[in-house]
């Protein structure tokens, strides 16, 4: 069974980084994607005393190192036999299930009848939608804590404004294309802002700084004004209660190998 | 930790820096660092101190402090006519600065980044494990009028260290640099590849974030458009356009454009030394 995995394609980028390259599609594949994550969960566990740090996107990881090691095809070879051997057990990815609520009411929902118009919904129906999913969370990026969601429901596609705004808040929830997202800080942007979640994505003194990681699935719920105030004042409380948006699928926990 | 300076005038962009931010890329936050590793470093060498210490990097100028203790401190990376008290003071080599003395930045005479520190370092917030500045993400503020800065001790030292001309980098505004060939090297015609290699890039406009490059446009078989990977300092994109940009300390830590490859790290000061109009040819490694 390990003896089929796919060896990923592996180039040195620079003194201290190799890219591994997983498939060489110009879409985005959960299959590869699955491998991506796999891998970095093995290098991670691999630690090699000179590891940095791993990044993942949709079809690579990049491993960074702390030093210019002297062998990097030593290394490449490494993760590459213990890929081989890296035994693929569904059950033992890890599955965070992360919860956002969202306040779709005025006035934090701009640009939700620009949706509404461009698909010919109603306000209910694009909040049925943008709910209805379970987005994969592919990579963070762009801004710190910045989520590059799975794809959106088609039906909820709407371009990008023609003049991005100069600051789009800290929370609001977006539409830009066929992507969807939260920005986790004020920042310019030309997404349709049709909500705005009282949740923390990026909160430096935290505990848990990030509250998303790669990985992790997503679903965003409607709540109410009363309700979005009521979680931001318990927040301000105690910043470290936003971990009771996130559950763990216990029967899926990672196993050690 | 003592008060140092404050803040009179903020000049072009001021920020504390250190050697950077490491272990956060994958939730997004750039390493950030100082720009020009080589002058930081010498800064933190000629006084004897910690060499993760923060300094404070200052872009072309501008900038005015009053000094609030006395203390030691050495400039280093780009001379930017820098005064204490009217009189000129040289970069390089360390000096005293004494209570109530006026330390002013003009304008950039050879590069464009310079890197003031005092004996000890600064002394300053760490966030996610580092001192370096990078506003975009709330991680420390920039120079402000009116901001202190605090440094970790008083001095000790009396004499002045400073390091022999054989060893002071020289910032030329025509560079050459090696790069790392790019995974992307085939989404170029065989031409861009080559044009990029033979031609001399003129630097637009830059910041901590990338510089803006000007020269022959490189072409694409299809477009520049990639599913979004890692990027780090250094790396060069290039967007639909074909002018390249150069990644630099505070790059973005993954980028949907196709890159032409990455500036070898013993060179990336000479790139952050350039100034507008500065020029700079691609050679591989």
């Amino acid at each position: 069974m390990g003896s089929q995995r796919i060896q990923p394609q592996a180039m040195v980028t620079g003194e201290k980084s190799i890219l591994f390259k997983f498939g060489d599609h110009e879409k985005v594949d959960q299959d590869t994607y699955h491998d991506v994550l796999r891998f970095a969960e093995m290098v991670q566990k691999d630690n090699h005393y000179l590891l940095e740090e791993i990044v993942p996107s949709y079809q690579t990881v990049t491993v960074y190192f702390k030093k210019e090691p002297a062998e990097m095809e030593e290394i490449i070879q490494r993760y590459r036999s213990k890929w081989k051997n890296y035994r693929q057990i569904e059950e033992k990815m890890s599955a965070r299930k992360i919860t956002i609520p969202v306040c779709y009411e005025e006035p934090y929902s701009l640009d939700i009848e620009r949706v509404m118009k461009q698909n010919t919904l109603s306000r209910d129906e694009v909040i049925a939608l943008h709910c209805g999913t379970t987005y994969t969370v592919y990579m963070i990026g762009f801004l710190p804590g910045f989520p590059y969601l799975g794809k959106l429901d088609g039906r909820l596609a709407t371009p990008r404004l023609h003049t991005p705004r100069l600051q789009v808040e800290k929370g609001a929830v977006g539409i830009g294309g066929h992507q969807t997202g939260i920005y986790p800080l004020d920042s310019p942007g030309g997404w349709n802002i049709i909500g705005k979640s009282p949740l923390d994505l990026f909160h430096p003194m935290r505990e848990e700084p990030f509250f998303i990681q790669a990985g992790d699935q997503l679903a965003f719920y409607p709540i109410t004004m009363s309700e979005y105030r009521t979680i931001r004042l318990e927040l301000d409380k105690g910043s470290d209660s936003i971990q009771r948006f996130i559950q763990t699928d216990k029967r899926s926990v990672l196993r050690e190998d | 930790m003592i008060p140092l300076f404050k803040v009179k005038k903020a000049g072009v962009y001021g920020s504390i820096q250190d050697r950077g931010r490491h272990g956060y890329q994958r939730f997004g936050v750039p390493v950030s660092g100082a720009m020009d590793l080589k002058s930081y470093q010498l800064g933190h060498y000629i006084l004897g101190n910690n060499s993760n210490s923060p300094s404070l990097e200052l872009f072309l100028g501008g900038q005015e402090f009053e000094v609030l203790h006395d203390h030691r401190i050495v400039m280093t990376g780009a001379n930017l006519e820098a005064t204490l008290d009217g009189e000129p003071v040289p970069n390089w080599k360390s000096f005293l600065v004494f209570s109530g003395q006026v330390l002013r930045f003009a304008r950039p005479l050879d590069g464009s980044i310079a890197y003031l520190t005092p004996e000890g370092g600064f002394y300053s917030e760490m966030l996610l494990g580092s001192a370096s500045v990078y506003p975009k993400g709330l991680l420390g503020t920039p120079l402000k009028k009116g901001m202190i800065l605090y440094g970790n001790r008083a001095h000790r030292g009396k004499f002045q260290t400073g390091l022999c001309f054989s060893e002071r980098p020289e910032f030329d505004q025509q560079v050459e640099v090696e790069v790392w060939r790019s995974p992307h090297e085939h989404l170029f015609t065989k031409d861009a590849v080559e044009t990029f290699f033979t031609s001399t890039y003129t630097l637009k406009t830059g910041d901590r974030m990338g510089y803006l490059l000007e020269g022959p446009q490189l072409e694409f078989i299809k477009g520049s458009d990639i599913l979004s990977e890692a990027t780090q300092f250094g790396t060069i994109q290039v967007p639909n356009s074909g002018q390249p940009i150069i990644l630099m300390a505070d790059a973005q830590t993954i980028g949907g454009y196709a890159t032409i490859g990455k500036i070898a790290q013993a060179d990336l000061w000479k790139v952050a030394q350039l100034k507008r109009g500065g020029e700079v040819r691609f050679k591989r490694r």
